[in-house]
């Protein structure tokens, strides 16, 4: 914006609230809100309530270990399309030895990098996978939420495109709800060009009022909490 | 918004005798009221967040000049470009403009009021742009060349099978497509996808922006809002200059809120936030990030007394909370924002001359303002605008010429005390059973679809002088 429409909109608006130019200090801030927190051993147990109750699932593991990853993959990808997951930099991911593991399982990998974008044959290939696989910067009890940053070698497209979106959270990032998060880590709110906050499954009940799942976005979601 | 048609008596009517409207908006209104109140239950300190939440909102627009200011520097410093539009055509003109200058050809868009409000899709398709709306119920819509009848159920009014019959003839579905609701959807999932992969403009609504982040929070469900943010090489986001939050704490707070009150939902499953275009560094994302900031009235509005409307969040909860919208729906208001919310803001925005009858769809019971997550009080400003329609001489004169005389009978106890026992005898003269069955125009308004009542012969103030002359009881 120009210099002279800005100063033009503020003007406009000032004049609109019937005051002159505006105070430097807010003063009237209504400040923070504070809640009842949630009881401390209850976040696991609340977490997977909520997203079931939304038609996702919740696996737990323990120990990270790449080889029951790798079956849970091909257990969900079984009779639903192409062998192809499309995945975040693994080294950004809480469990080591995915790409060896996918190969030796028959499981082609794809990932976007920069440029992708500009080929239309190229967003095609990568809508073809079958499974998103993603890691999370957070998980939230009270909404069986997930949150994920976008950043080099944390593509959006993941999460977004194919039908079934895996995502693998060590379990320390669990907490209470997305306020508490965002009170802790406002930081992450910018963390990426991007940052999604994931409740469940795609979701419609544009047409009679009839819940459906998997409209544009991932239609299954599978949280995996590693630790 | 296209301008007011004749009548709202006329499309009232229409709707009223349209049993199966009636039935499909009453029917899912009553179940997202359900669904609200369960999400509202499950939340500890519900009432306390709705509170901070309108403190937040009146904050926000008290110092809107400010905030714009602020969230205009934010987006700018992290590469996106923002643009002030005083009216419909300025912001119009602006996305025209930049859809010519960068050669684009086909928008994908995810649902957004503010766009239907300066009617963006006809313009940007005279444009040379090919557009596609991408939620579900908004591509109905688009295919039935309809428009939405409720601000978060775009198509509350249409049945399954209309649905599929749209499906067949304007998007080539087959029978297997149109079995259920579930392969319905599936079918809408294929024949967007490309539509997706191919666009060269993404166009969004904005919920909330955030000031002092210059983020733009994008509530879907469907995920169409992050495809459309995500896949196009150029964004426009699209927001009323009212849709502020100061931080991005304060946006945790409303988030709290909307998805219970609209839905019933604890959060929108797609809670999406934009932080300018796409950095060199990540692989996917726009190029290029452009804030349409729409006034097109709003600032009128600010320093009135209906100023309060401006705190909406578009929860769509006032429209199923209102006996009036679940039984006319959301045409019959002949406005882009219908319902109780729709009937402030439309007069306020486009001023009252051309949708004087709208603060009238409304029996003031108050239940908008009971289920309005941030409490706006807007029965009040249906009571102000009235009064503004009053003054405008739009009420027809027998109502000004009766009310003068119930103003001369009510002000003398005397003639109030005759004028009743009067009326008393005369209903009784021409009642039957205790109800009077025909009434003479205009008070057949009443009588045509219901009998009215007789007054009873003694009046409150003669039995209750005829009682004072009773022997005083004693407390037993």
């Amino acid at each position: 914006m120009t210099p002279d429409a800005r100063a033009a909109m503020r003007a406009a608006i000032a004049a609109a609230i019937g005051r002159g130019t505006f105070p430097d200090a807010v003063a009237d801030h209504p400040g923070a809100f504070s809640w009842s927190p949630l009881a401390a051993g209850d976040r696991a147990a609340r977490f997977r309530a909520e997203l079931e109750a939304l038609g996702g699932t919740c696996h737990d593991m323990p120990e990270p270990n790449a080889d029951a990853v790798v079956a849970l993959l091909d257990r969900l990808m079984a009779g639903r399309g192409p062998r192809r997951v499309l995945v975040w930099d693994e080294a950004l991911l809480p469990v080591a030895g995915l790409p060896t593991a996918l190969v030796r399982a028959g499981i082609s990998i794809d990932t976007v990098t920069p440029g992708d974008m500009d080929s239309i044959e190229r967003r095609e290939e990568l809508a073809s996978a079958t499974i998103g696989r993603t890691g999370a910067d957070a998980a939230l009890a009270e909404t069986g939420s997930i949150v994920l940053a976008s950043g080099p070698g944390r593509a959006r497209l993941a999460s977004l495109l194919p039908p079934i979106h895996v995502a693998l959270v060590e379990r320390h990032r669990l907490v209470d709800s997305l306020a508490a998060l965002i009170r802790v880590r406002p930081d992450l709110a910018t963390a990426g060009a991007n940052v999604v906050c994931i409740t469940g499954p795609s979701r419609t009940a544009d047409i009679e009022h009839t819940l459906s799942r998997g409209v544009h976005g991932p239609g299954e979601v599978h949280v995996v909490f590693v630790g | 918004m296209s301008a007011a048609p004749a009548s709202f008596y006329r499309r009232t009517a229409d709707a009223l005798a349209d049993a199966r409207l009636r039935g499909a908006v009453g029917r899912v209104t009553a179940s997202v009221r359900r669904s609200r109140q369960a999400a509202l239950d499950r939340l500890p300190d519900a009432d306390a967040w709705r509170d901070h939440a309108r403190q937040l909102r009146a904050h926000t627009i008290a110092h809107l000049d400010r905030y714009l200011d602020e969230l205009t520097s934010a987006i700018e410093a992290r590469g996106g470009h923002v643009f002030y539009a005083p009216t419909a055509e300025d912001a119009i003109a602006y996305v025209t403009d930049l859809a010519r200058s960068r050669h684009l050809k086909t928008a994908v868009k995810s649902k957004s009021m503010i766009s239907e409000e300066i009617d963006l899709n006809a313009r940007l398709e005279a444009a040379g742009v090919r557009v596609v709306e991408t939620d579900l119920g908004e591509y109905v819509v688009q295919l039935a060349a309809d428009h939405p009848s409720h601000i978060v159920m775009p198509i509350i009014h249409k049945t399954r099978g209309e649905v599929a019959d749209l499906f067949r003839a304007k998007a080539g579905a087959t029978d297997a497509d149109l079995a259920d609701v579930a392969s319905m959807t599936q079918f809408a999932r294929r024949t967007l996808r490309p539509e997706f992969l191919r666009a060269d403009l993404g166009v969004s609504g904005v919920n909330f922006g955030v000031a002092s982040t210059g983020t733009l929070c994008i509530c879907t469900n469907e995920g169409n809002g992050r495809l459309v943010t995500t896949l196009p090489r150029v964004h426009v986001a699209m927001m009323g200059i009212e849709r502020l939050v100061p931080t991005p704490e304060d946006l945790t707070v409303m988030l709290q809120i909307l998805g219970r009150s609209a839905t019933g939902q604890n959060l929108t499953v797609y809670t999406n936030l934009i932080n300018g275009p796409r950095p060199d560094d990540e692989s996917d994302g726009p190029s290029e990030l452009h804030v349409v900031l729409v006034d097109n009235g709003r600032s009128r509005v600010l320093g009135s007394e209906l100023a309060e409307i401006l705190y909406c969040i578009r929860c769509g909860a006032c429209l199923n909370a209102c006996p009036v919208y679940q039984e006319i729906g959301g045409h019959a208001y002949g406005s882009v924002y219908p319902g109780p919310f729709g009937s402030v803001l439309t007069p306020a925005l486009r001023g009252l001359e051309a949708f004087h009858d709208l603060p009238h769809a409304s029996s003031l019971c108050g239940a908008c303002r009971d289920a309005c997550p941030v409490r706006i009080d807007i029965p009040r400003m249906l009571l102000a605008l009235r009064a503004d329609d009053a003054k405008a001489h739009h009420a027809p004169w027998w109502i000004a010429a009766g009310l003068r005389v119930f103003r001369w009978v009510a002000v003398n106890p005397r003639r109030f005390q005759t004028a009743g026992r009067l009326t008393a005898k005369l209903m009784h003269a021409t009642s039957r059973n205790g109800w009077i069955r025909w009434l003479p125009p205009p008070l057949s308004g009443w009588t045509s679809t219901r009998d009215f009542p007789v007054m009873a012969v003694e009046s409150f103030q003669e039995r209750w002088a005829r009682r004072s002359k009773l022997p005083e009881q004693k407390p037993s």
